[in-house]
């Protein structure tokens, strides 16, 4: 058997918690990458955030020496895949790295939007698929309920592997099922590199480390390599593989994955999706598929004290050499003052970040409500593109206007069609079709302003549903739409931050509930404050928040200066959250008031 | 720095009560037996030697609770000749006794008076009946005048009594009528506090079962209004945020935690200052006392707050002294910058809201803040140095 036989480059894939990141830890262990007193839950999720929250972001990988049940030892390269709609094109990138893939589904639950969304990315790939039914150790598991599904999605039932990944069951037919149904990579060692990058982090000692699969061709460490896309040349100054701990290696070779690390200072460089190839011996062409992240949605972070405003910029740079999707550029407010307008790539990613942020460089930030990016066609003929309704021009000056829609598919138990199509109307989508691939299983197909998406559309989901809808999205494009511009004002002054763009004939209606909103979270202050929605100037609703007119401690409870003190400084604190604008101060809810009108 | 070495006054904690009332969130106890009150004066004696050896010149004394006033004669003399016996009080000015309506007699206060008390802060709190049952107060308004009534007989003439407002169902009619009541019996210093909830109180849990009826904040504010009026009208000084007196009358011992001096704490759950250290005993008796055996004292055990702090508590207890407020070059003279310096943002914005106010060098907080003044300190909470 020749190396490149033993090699089998395979994914793992799944609808989010039907138990992918667990599975993965099960087969670093089962194989001894790692021993068990290495092992922590889910060693895969590096970040802090993806263990709390269970999703993994960025993806890693790993290498597992594997002796199958022919006596043979055999390398699985397993390529750990991002959890979330967000990153469809690094799932993609991922999978785009693999001959196999296994297609996780959970016992109890069954497919669900994203196994299916998934499936057809995998299948683009051509990837053999490994149907795997996990979780069956579980009560409510039903197998023979799943299988029918599976073979509704035109694969095998008889070809499940049947695994509960938590209980360790199963994991040895899965190991086999990944050495004799995956299968081998091919590929010319002799012709000149070409090599995918499937991810890439930055490390403070090396800078970017990128994780590559060579498809052509072969590596050397010290090699000077060159990134296609970027035309950036280095020289490789560690490579190695992922055992999963990173373990240099003098060379790596045509179906092989590893790392390298080349001091490349800005992760722009070597991006996702690039294609490595040697600086003196460069290959024809790149390896297709490689496309720039786009942002698709975007807001404003502003520090809550503007001195911060250096330590933001410095710790978004920071994000940025780790995360290539996100983009950043400095904004000002009338309301916020300097800030950075940010791009993500979707509604998690913008979560995270913000979270990082908070979290990990102990920045206080007011975050704007989330827009999506506009395209606008002005009375003199040109287009411009907005992603701030701050920007928005005069309606005098608008000829047109048009946002970006997604497909979204949205799968559910039958009985809950009904609540699933009225949630979707509301949030203006168009009904595409609907089938039944299973008798009790329900898959509508909508399409949707993105913006739609932004505020509660998930949650709603989950809750209509009782939690057993699932969703998937993907763009379609920029269409034409009625919109405008809804301004408010607190204290009789516009604060900018607080605009939203809104389908016209909805906006009085969402102008008084967003006033109304304003007004629970705005707290009292020592002066009145009124709170008024308009559209141009025309004003469509108004509340008030009431003075406040009392706020005294005056009991001395024997010389207890500390309890005053401590009482004082919550108060504080609660303040430190909140950002001045003109007089009034506004609590970082205000900013996302926006996102949850539809509550009531 | 202020002389921060030699105490000027004490404050002594008796935590005993004949039963907790509804809104009561300080140290105390129910007293079941007798001798839980000898069993705490032991320890207090201990702790009270030890506290002696530190430099005292003491111009206040004040025995807080609690209910100091249910220590029974033998008890009392036992206390205060202790105190006597131990500590030197030849400056002492005053000496203030906690008195609750339901307790003491002639006789007793007498007792009291030839002690060396010469001050009694009455815990009146209403006078009306419904109101003190629903608080879980053990008085009738009966027995305050009774009460007031046997302090002048013994000749104990320096009465202040405490009322409070923002009630559950207190009308501003029936705040009215107490604050009359009160004025009738001609006290010298009056203490209105405003009604705060805390959690771990009968009411707390009422409150978070949203039972608790509770006056809403503009009556509580007209409530606040009538009172400041009132009292003026009745030739009394506002000269604290919750404290009213006759010219000359004020509270010398509150005016030293105003003031940050350091004031000495004896007993469970009491809070002493004293060479820039905020210490507190143990609040569980069975920690206080085993504190006590192993002559393990809070005072030595706490470290000094930072400058810092101690100018942020310099200004926010100065302002609470409405006249006096905070003196721009003693502040400059105790912590080297002038208060403009250590407030640049805070002190122009507070000034231009009206919450703050210039009399010529001192600063200070203007009536119409009063109500508002958490929101003034926690502003002031961090000075720049």
């Amino acid at each position: 058997m020749s190396y490149i036989e033993s090699i089998r480059n395979f994914s793992i894939i799944a609808h989010i918690d039907h138990g992918k990141s667990t599975l993965a830890d099960r087969l670093i262990e089962y194989t001894g990458a790692l021993s068990q007193r290495e092992m922590v839950a889910q060693v895969l999720d590096s970040l802090d955030i993806e263990r709390e929250r269970g999703i993994t972001i960025k993806s890693q990988s790993a290498r597992l020496n594997y002796t199958a049940s022919d006596g043979k030892p055999y390398i699985l390269n397993l390529i750990d895949t991002p959890g979330h709609v967000d990153f469809t094109y690094e799932v993609s990138r991922s999978l785009a790295a693999c001959e196999g893939a296994l297609l996780i589904i959970d016992a109890t639950q069954g497919v669900e939007a994203q196994t299916i969304a998934n499936l057809y990315l995998a299948l683009e790939h051509n990837l053999e698929i490994v149907p795997v039914i996990n979780k069956i150790d579980l009560p409510s598991a039903d197998v023979e309920r799943v299988k029918l599904q599976i073979a509704e999605l035109g694969l095998d039932p008889d070809e499940v592997v049947l695994c509960s990944a938590k209980e360790g069951i199963g994991i040895q037919d899965l190991l086999e099922a990944v050495v004799f149904r995956v299968p081998a990579p091919k590929g010319d060692l002799d012709a000149p590199l070409q090599a995918l990058i499937f991810d890439s982090v930055y490390d403070t000692y090396r800078g970017t480390v990128v994780y590559f699969r060579i498809f052509e061709g072969s590596i050397g460490n010290h090699d000077k390599i060159r990134f296609m896309a970027s035309e950036k040349n280095y020289n490789v100054t560690e490579l190695g593989v992922l055992l999963p701990y990173r373990t240099p290696v003098e060379g790596l070779r045509a179906g092989e994955t590893g790392y390298f690390s080349a001091e490349i200072k800005d992760v722009q460089h070597a991006r996702v999706g690039d294609t490595i190839t040697h600086s003196e011996r460069p290959a024809e062409a790149a390896w297709p598929g490689y496309r720039p992240a786009i942002p698709m949605v975007f807001c404003g972070l502003y520090p809550v004290e503007s001195d911060d405003y250096e330590e933001l910029k410095e710790a978004l740079n920071k994000l940025q050499l780790n995360d290539a999707a996100l983009s950043f550029e400095p904004e000002t407010s009338n309301a916020l003052g300097f800030g950075f307008r940010c791009g993500f790539l979707g509604l998690l990613h913008m979560e995270i970040i913000q979270e990082r942020l908070e979290r990990e460089y102990n920045l206080s930030l007011i975050a704007t409500a989330p827009s999506v990016i506009y395209e606008i066609k002005t009375v003199t003929g040109e287009t411009i593109m907005i992603d701030n309704p701050q920007n928005l021009p005069l309606p005098q000056h608008i000829d047109t206007m048009k946002e970006p829609y997604v497909n979204v598919t949205v799968i559910s138990p039958k009985d809950y069609v009904g609540p699933m199509m009225d949630l979707a109307q509301s949030r203006r989508g168009i009904f595409i079709s609907m089938d039944y691939p299973t008798p009790d299983r329900v898959v509508m197909h909508y399409e949707m302003p993105l913006n739609e998406m932004m505020a509660d559309f998930f949650d709603q989901l989950k809750s209509r549903s009782s939690g057993y809808a699932s969703l998937d999205y993907e763009m379609i494009g920029m269409r034409e739409a009625d919109l405008v511009k809804l301004d408010i004002l607190l204290n009789g002054e516009i604060v900018d931050a607080l605009s939203v763009i809104v389908p016209r004939d909805k906006a009085p209606f969402m102008g008084r509930q967003l006033t109304a909103k304003l007004r629970e979270i705005i707290p009292r202050q020592m002066f009145e404050i009124p709170i008024q929605a308009a559209i141009g100037s025309r004003v469509v609703s108004r509340e008030t928040v009431k003075a406040m007119r009392k706020n005294v401690l005056a009991k001395c409870y024997g010389g207890d200066i500390s309890r005053k003190r401590k009482l004082l400084e919550k108060q504080k604190a609660g303040k430190k959250r909140m950002k001045q604008v003109g007089k009034v101060e506004i609590p970082q809810d205000a900013f996302m008031a926006v996102l949850r009108l539809g509550q009531e | 720095m202020k002389q921060q070495t030699t105490a000027q006054g004490l404050y002594l904690h008796l935590p005993f009560c004949l039963r907790k009332c509804f809104y009561c969130d300080f140290t105390v106890r129910v007293l079941e037996q007798r001798r839980q009150i000898s069993r705490y004066l032991d320890h207090l004696e201990l702790e009270l030697a030890a506290l002696s050896t530190l430099p005292m010149q003491l111009k206040t004394l004040y025995l807080g609770g609690g209910t100091p006033s249910l220590l029974n004669e033998a008890e009392m003399e036992r206390l205060c000749t202790g105190l006597r016996q131990k500590l030197n009080l030849t400056h002492l000015q005053e000496w203030t006794l906690e008195v609750n309506p339901e307790t003491g007699s002639q006789n007793y206060f007498e007792q009291c008076k030839a002690l060396g008390i010469n001050r009694v802060s009455l815990g009146v709190q209403s006078f009306q009946p419904n109101e003190l049952q629903q608080s879980g107060r053990s008085h009738s308004p009966t027995d305050i005048l009774r009460c007031v009534a046997e302090l002048r007989a013994a000749g104990l003439n320096n009465i202040s009594l405490d009322l409070i407002y923002g009630l559950p169902g207190q009308t501003l009619a029936a705040w009215q009528d107490s604050l009359k009541q009160a004025l009738d019996l001609n006290p010298s210093h009056l203490s209105l506090y405003s009604l705060e909830v805390h959690e771990k109180t009968t009411w707390g849990q009422l409150e978070r079962l949203e039972k608790l009826q509770r006056p809403s904040e503009e009556s509580e504010v007209a409530m606040y209004e009538t009172a400041c009026q009132l009292l003026a009208e009745q030739g009394f000084e506002h000269y604290e945020i919750a404290n009213w007196s006759l010219p000359g009358l004020a509270s010398q011992h509150n005016r030293l935690y105003w003031q940050a001096a350091p004031v000495l704490a004896l007993g469970v759950g009491a809070h002493g200052y004293w060479q820039h250290r905020r210490y507190a005993n143990s609040d569980q008796l069975k920690t206080y006392y085993q504190d006590c055996q192993n002559q393990h004292w809070s005072w030595q055990n706490t470290a000094a707050q930072s400058r810092q702090d101690t100018a942020a508590e310099h200004v926010i207890l100065g302002l609470r002294l409405l006249q006096v407020g905070v003196d721009d070059r003693a502040f400059a003279q105790e912590f080297g910058c002038s208060l403009a310096a250590a407030y640049p943002k805070e002190l122009p914005e507070l000034l231009a809201k009206g919450l703050l106010i210039w009399h010529g060098k001192r600063l200070c907080l203007p009536a119409e803040a009063v109500l508002l003044s958490n929101e003034v300190f926690a502003a002031l909470l961090e000075p720049q140095l």
